[in-house]
C-alpha cells in the first residue's frame, strides 16, 4: 500500500496577512484518551496535523535509584512495579540477568522453572493484547468491543490469579527458579480456558477485519515506512507491523525459548504499517501466544523449581534483553559481589517507540492522533525518565540539573528523614 | 362550554405540566434510563441500578447531582453568551416537543405548516450548539465547533427531504395534518416501500444530529475531549444533558409522528374504537363527554411513549454497533450515500408512490374492517 | 467483504441474555478469590518469636517491630497494609509460620490508621483467639 499522505503548506508559506493559519493544540498531559500524563504539542492546519512535538518526563519515580537499595529479591518485586501491565517480564528481565551471572560459576535453573515462567510470560502477552485491543477499540469510539474484549480478558486474569496469587504485580519470581509450582488441576484449566480464549480471538479478528468503520478508522493512519521504522529504532509490534521480523523471542533466545518452543515460534509481520496493521498483528500474536502456552503445558517437564542461589552475586556487568508485550525490554545490571545491585537500568520499550509517533501523526487529522498515539501501546510511566528540559520559546521553566554527588546527597537526607513510617 | 379564561388556564397548565414541559422532561429522563440499561445490556453490562427501581432515576439523579456541581467559568469565554447559550439549548427542544403530538392528533401547539418550523428550530439548534464552541473560547471547543457546523449541512439536508417526503405524500405541511391523514387512511406512512428507506434515513440522520456514537464527531470524547461541551460544567452542562435528552425524544417523536402515526395505537384498524375515542372532549372540541377525553388523553400518551421508546432503542442499537467515523468520512457518506438516496427517493415518492400504494393497498384493505377510504 | 456493525447479532444476544458479565459488587457477593490469592496478614502471635525475618524480608518496609510481652525476643511486627505490596515475602520468610497471608482481600478504610493491622497487642484478645479461631477481620483496627 503506498504512502498516502495529505501534503501540507508549510505553516511559513500561509498567507502573511491574517493570521498564523496553524493552531496548537495540546494533547496531554491530561487527556481522556492517555490512561497516564505525557504531552505531546500538535500543530494542526484545520483538521490537518503538520508538526509534533512530543514531551516527556511527567511520571518519573526514580525506580532504578531505588533498586540500588534493595536486595536482588527485594528487587524483583520493584521491578515488577515498573509496569502494570508488563510486569512479568520485567522480573524475567532482571532474574535472567542475575542468573546469567550466576551461571558462570555452574548455577542452573531448573528446567520446570523456566517453563512456569515463560507460561506466566505468554499469559502476560495475552492479556496486555486484548487489554490493547479494547483501548484501540475505545479511541475509535467503539465502546461494545471495548467491553466485550475486556470481558474475555478476564479468562487469562483468572489464570494469572490463580498460578501465581495475584492480578497484576505476580510476585512469583525468585532468584533461581519460582516461588509456586503449578499443580495438575491448574495445568488443565489452563489448556481450557486458553482454547476458550483462541475461540474469542479468532471472533475479535474476525470482526477487525470485517467490520467496515473500524477499517474506515484504521486503514491508511498512522503509515509508518518500514524504512522509518527502522531507522527510529522501533521494535515490538510496532516494527513487525511494519514488516520487519525482529522478536528477542526468536532472535536471542531466553527462559523456555530457548529449547524446543524456538522451532515453532513464529515472527509475525504485516505490510500495510498503518494501524489496522498494528491490529492484526497483536491478535494474530495473541492467537499464536495461546499456541505456545498450550505448547507448553503439554511438554512441561517435571521436576523441581526452585534451586537455591548463593546469597551474593559476583562482580560483573550484564545486559538482558527480553520481548516485553510493547517491544523490547532492556535490563543492564552491574553487581558488585554484594546482594544488592551496584547499578540497575531499564528501558522499556515505549521510548524506543515513542518517537515513532511523530513521524506517524505528520499529514493525519486531528481526529486520528489518539487511535495513532494508542497503535504502539504507550506505556508512559514505564518510559518517564528525568529529564533537563530546554523551553526556548515557552514561559520560562524551571531547569533542575543535579550532578551525581548532589542526588546523592539528597537521596541521603531524604532517607534520613523518611526512613520509617511512624505513628 | 369552558369560559374563555378556563379555556386559556387549560392551555396553560397543558403547557407546563401534563402534555407539555413537566411531561417531556419526565418522558426525556426515562428515555435516557431505557437508553443507558439496553446501552449496557447490548455491551454484557448491568447498567445503572441503585435509584428508583432498577436506577430509574438516575437520570434524575444525575441532573439534579450537575446542577449542584461547581460552575467553572473560563477568563477568557464570554460568560453571559455561554450562559444564555445554554439556557436557550434548553428551551429549544422544548419548544420543539410542544408541537410533536403527544396526548392529541395534534401538537399542543400547531398551525397549519409547522413543519417548516420544525426545521428551522433543529438548525437553530445546531446554531446554537456553534455559538456554544465558539463562547468558550478554548482551543479543544473549536475543532469541535467547526466538526459541528460542517456535520449540520449533511445532516440535515436527508432530515429535511424525509420529513417533506412524508408532507408530499400525506399533501399536508402540518403535523397534525399528517397524523390525521394516517387515521383517515387506516395506516401509518411506513406501510410503503420507499418510505422504508425514508424512515431508516430519518433515523441515521437524526442519531447524527444527537451527536451519538457513531457520528458523536463533535463531542468525540476522546479525540477532542468532548469538542464543544468541553469548558461546560455544572448547571450549564446540565442544562445541555438534558436538551440532549429532549432532542432525543424530539426526535423520537416527530419521527413516531410522521411514519409510525404518532400517538395512534389499534384504533387506527377500528374504526368503532376511533369513532368512540373521538367523542372525548378536548380543547379543540370542548363539547366532547369529559372522562372519554381523559382515557383519551392517558391512552394517548402512553402509545406515544411506547412508539418512542421504540425508537430510542434502535437509537442505543446504533449507537453500540459502530465505531466513530471522521468527520470527512461522515461527510462523504452524507453526500455520496444519504442525499442522492434521498432526493431519488423524492422523485420516486412524487411520481409513483401514491399509484403503487393505491394498487397494492387495495387488496391489502379488504383484510381490515376499516373500509376503504 | 466488509460490512458496518458486524457485531450486531451478538450484541443483542447479550442484550437478551440473563446473565451479564458485570455484578453488582458491594451489594452482591463478591467473585470469591482464587485459592492462594494473597490478602491481609494473620499474625498468631503465639507462634512469633520476633526473630525480624520478616521485617529484613519485606520491600517496602511496611513491616515494623514494636516492643511486645509474649515473644521471645520481645518484639514483634506491625503491618502496614497501605504500605504493603502483597508480594508474600514475610510469609516466605517466617520460619515460624506466625506471619500468613489469608484470602481476606476487602481492605479499603476511610483512614490511613485503619491500614495497620496488629497495632495494638491485647493479651486478653490472644487469648480468646487460642479458643475460638477468630478470622483476622475482626480484629482489624
Ligand atoms: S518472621 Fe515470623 S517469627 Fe519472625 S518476627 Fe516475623 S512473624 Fe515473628
Ligand atoms: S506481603 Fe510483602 S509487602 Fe506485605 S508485609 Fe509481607 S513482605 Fe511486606
Amino acid at each position: 500500500m503506498a504512502k498516502k499522505k495529505i501534503k501540507v503548506a508549510s505553516p511559513k508559506t500561509g498567507c502573511a496577512a491574517c493570521m498564523p493559519n496553524t493552531m496548537e493544540i495540546p494533547l496531554g498531559p491530561q487527556h481522556p484518551a492517555l490512561k497516564e500524563p505525557e504531552h505531546f504539542l500538535l500543530e494542526v492546519e484545520g483538521e490537518i496535523i503538520v508538526n509534533v512535538t512530543p514531551r516527556i518526563g511527567y511520571v518519573h519515580r526514580g525506580i532504578e535509584k531505588l533498586a540500588e537499595t534493595k536486595t536482588y529479591s527485594q528487587n524483583l518485586t520493584l521491578v515488577e512495579r515498573v509496569c502494570g501491565i508488563c510486569s512479568h517480564v520485567h522480573s524475567i528481565s532482571l532474574v535472567n540477568a542475575v542468573e546469567g551471572i550466576l551461571s558462570k560459576h555452574d548455577f542452573e535453573v531448573p528446567e520446570r522453572a523456566q517453563y512456569i515462567r515463560t507460561i506466566i510470560l505468554e499469559l502476560e502477552r495475552v492479556h496486555s493484547h486484548i487489554l490493547w485491543l479494547g483501548i484501540a477499540a475505545h479511541e475509535i469510539g467503539f465502546d461494545t468491543l471495548f467491553m466485550l474484549s475486556w470481558r474475555d480478558r478476564e479468562l487469562s486474569m483468572d489464570l494469572l490469579e490463580e498460578i501465581t496469587g495475584n492480578r497484576v504485580n505476580y510476585g512469583i519470581n525468585e532468584i533461581g527458579g519460582i516461588r509456586r509450582n503449578m499443580t495438575k488441576e491448574q495445568l488443565d484449566k489452563t489448556i481450557k480456558y486458553m482454547h476458550l480464549t483462541i475461540e474469542r480471538l479468532d471472533r475479535y479478528v474476525e470482526i477487525c477485519l470485517k467490520e467496515d468503520t473500524i477499517r474506515l478508522r484504521t486503514q491508511g493512519v498512522g503509515i509508518l515506512l518500514p524504512s522509518k521504522a527502522k531507522e527510529l529504532c522501533t521494535c515490538g509490534p510496532t516494527a513487525r507491523a511494519s514488516g520487519l521480523a525482529v522478536d528477542i523471542r526468536y532472535d536471542d533466545p531466553y527462559s523456555a525459548y530457548k529449547g524446543a518452543l524456538r522451532d515453532i515460534l513464529k515472527v509475525v509481520t504485516y505490510d500495510t504499517n498503518d494501524v489496522f496493521s498494528r491490529v492484526v498483528v497483536r491478535l494474530i500474536e495473541t492467537i499464536e501466544a495461546c499456541k505456545y502456552i498450550i505448547w507448553l503445558v503439554e511438554n512441561m517437564p517435571d521436576g523441581p523449581v526452585f534451586a537455591k542461589p548463593p546469597r551474593k552475586i559476583p562482580e560483573a556487568k550484564i545486559l538482558s534483553r527480553t520481548e516485553a508485550p510493547r517491544g523490547e525490554l532492556i535490563h543492564y545490571l552491574w553487581s558488585n559481589n554484594t546482594n544488592k545491585p551496584y547499578r540497575l537500568k531499564i528501558t522499556t520499550p515505549t521510548l524506543a517507540n515513542i518517537l515513532s509517533v511523530s513521524e506517524m501523526l505528520k499529514g493525519d487529522y486531528i481526529a486520528d492522533s489518539t487511535i495513532s498515539l494508542a497503535s504502539i501501546d504507550p506505556c508512559f510511566s514505564c518510559e518517564d525518565r528525568m529529564i533537563t528540559i530546554i523551553n526556548k520559546d515557552r514561559r520560562k521553566s524551571k531547569v533542575w540539573t543535579w550532578n551525581f554527588d548532589q542526588l546523592r546527597k539528597y537521596s541521603r537526607e531524604w532517607n534520613a528523614k523518611n526512613k520509617r513510617w511512624k505513628k | 362550554m369552558l369560559a374563555v379564561w378556563a379555556q386559556w388556564l387549560l392551555l396553560i397548565l397543558g403547557i407546563l405540566f401534563f402534555p407539555g414541559i413537566g411531561f417531556c422532561i419526565s418522558i426525556a429522563l426515562f428515555d435516557e434510563w431505557i437508553d443507558r440499561k439496553f446501552y449496557a445490556a447490548l455491551q454484557d453490562r448491568i447498567g445503572p441500578l441503585h435509584t428508583g427501581f432498577k436506577g430509574i432515576l438516575q437520570p434524575l439523579a444525575d441532573f439534579l447531582k450537575l446542577l449542584a456541581n461547581e460552575d467553572i467559568e473560563p477568563k477568557a469565554a464570554d460568560k453571559w453568551g455561554m450562559r444564555i447559550v445554554a439556557v436557550i439549548g434548553l428551551t429549544i427542544p422544548l419548544l420543539a416537543l410542544l408541537f410533536v403530538p403527544i396526548v392529541n392528533l395534534s401538537g399542543i401547539l400547531s398551525f397549519e405548516a409547522d413543519l417548516l418550523l420544525l426545521s428551522f428550530l433543529t438548525t437553530i439548534l445546531a446554531l446554537v450548539i456553534y455559538l456554544a464552541g465558539w463562547f468558550s473560547a478554548n482551543r479543544l471547543a473549536m475543532p469541535g465547533t467547526m466538526r459541528a457546523a460542517s456535520q449540520l449541512l449533511s445532516y440535515e439536508i436527508p432530515i429535511l427531504m424525509a420529513m417533506f417526503a412524508v408532507a408530499l405524500r400525506t399533501e399536508s405541511l402540518s403535523v397534525a395534518g399528517i397524523v390525521t391523514w394516517q387515521l383517515e387512511h387506516h395506516r401509518p406512512v411506513i406501510f410503503s416501500l420507499p418510505m422504508v428507506i425514508f424512515f431508516l434515513i430519518f433515523l441515521l440522520s437524526s442519531q447524527a444530529e444527537l451527536e451519538r456514537s457513531p457520528f458523536d464527531i463533535p463531542t468525540a470524547e476522546t479525540e477532542i475531549v468532548g469538542g464543544w461541551e468541553v469548558e461546560y460544567s455544572g448547571k450549564k452542562l446540565a442544562f445541555f444533558r438534558l436538551s440532549a435528552d429532549l432532542q432525543m425524544v424530539y426526535a423520537a417523536g416527530l419521527g413516531a409522528a410522521l411514519f409510525l402515526g404518532g400517538p395512534i395505537g389499534v384504533e387506527m384498524w377500528i374504526p368503532a374504537f376511533a369513532d368512540w375515542l373521538g367523542t372525548g372532549a378536548s380543547l379543540a372540541q370542548p363539547g366532547g363527554v369529559m372522562w372519554v377525553g381523559a382515557i383519551r388523553m392517558a391512552y394517548y400518551a402512553l402509545i406515544f411513549a411506547i412508539k418512542t421508546t421504540l425508537i430510542v432503542l434502535v437509537f442505543s442499537t446504533m449507537k453500540a454497533l459502530m465505531a466513530r467515523l471522521r468527520i470527512e468520512q461522515f461527510l462523504e457518506f452524507s453526500w455520496k450515500w444519504l442525499i442522492p438516496v434521498s432526493l431519488g427517493l423524492m422523485i420516486v415518492t412524487f411520481f409513483w408512490v401514491p399509484w403503487l400504494d393505491n394498487t397494492l393497498w387495495s387488496k391489502f384493505e379488504a383484510l381490515f374492517p376499516g373500509g376503504a377510504t | 467483504m466488509t460490512r458496518p456493525a458486524v457485531i450486531i447479532w451478538e450484541a443483542l444476544r447479550n442484550a437478551f441474555s440473563r446473565k451479564k458479565a458485570t455484578i453488582d459488587y458491594p451489594f452482591e457477593p463478591g467473585v470469591k478469590p482464587a485459592v492462594g490469592l494473597r490478602g491481609a496478614h494473620y499474625l498468631d502471635i503465639t507462634l512469633c518469636t520476633g526473630c525480624r525475618a520478616c521485617e529484613r524480608a519485606c520491600p517496602p518496609i511496611a513491616i515494623v517491630m514494636v516492643p511486645s510481652e509474649i515473644t521471645k525476643t520481645g518484639k514483634r511486627p506491625v503491618i502496614n497494609l497501605g504500605e504493603c505490596i502483597f508480594c508474600g515475602l514475610c510469609e516466605d520468610a517466617c520460619r515460624y509460620d506466625a506471619l500468613v497471608l489469608t484470602d481476606y482481600i476487602e481492605l479499603s478504610a476511610f483512614k490511613q490508621d485503619e491500614m495497620i493491622i496488629y497495632s495494638t497487642e491485647d493479651p486478653s484478645l490472644v487469648k480468646k483467639e487460642e479458643a475460638t479461631e477468630e478470622s483476622p477481620k475482626e480484629e482489624e483496627s
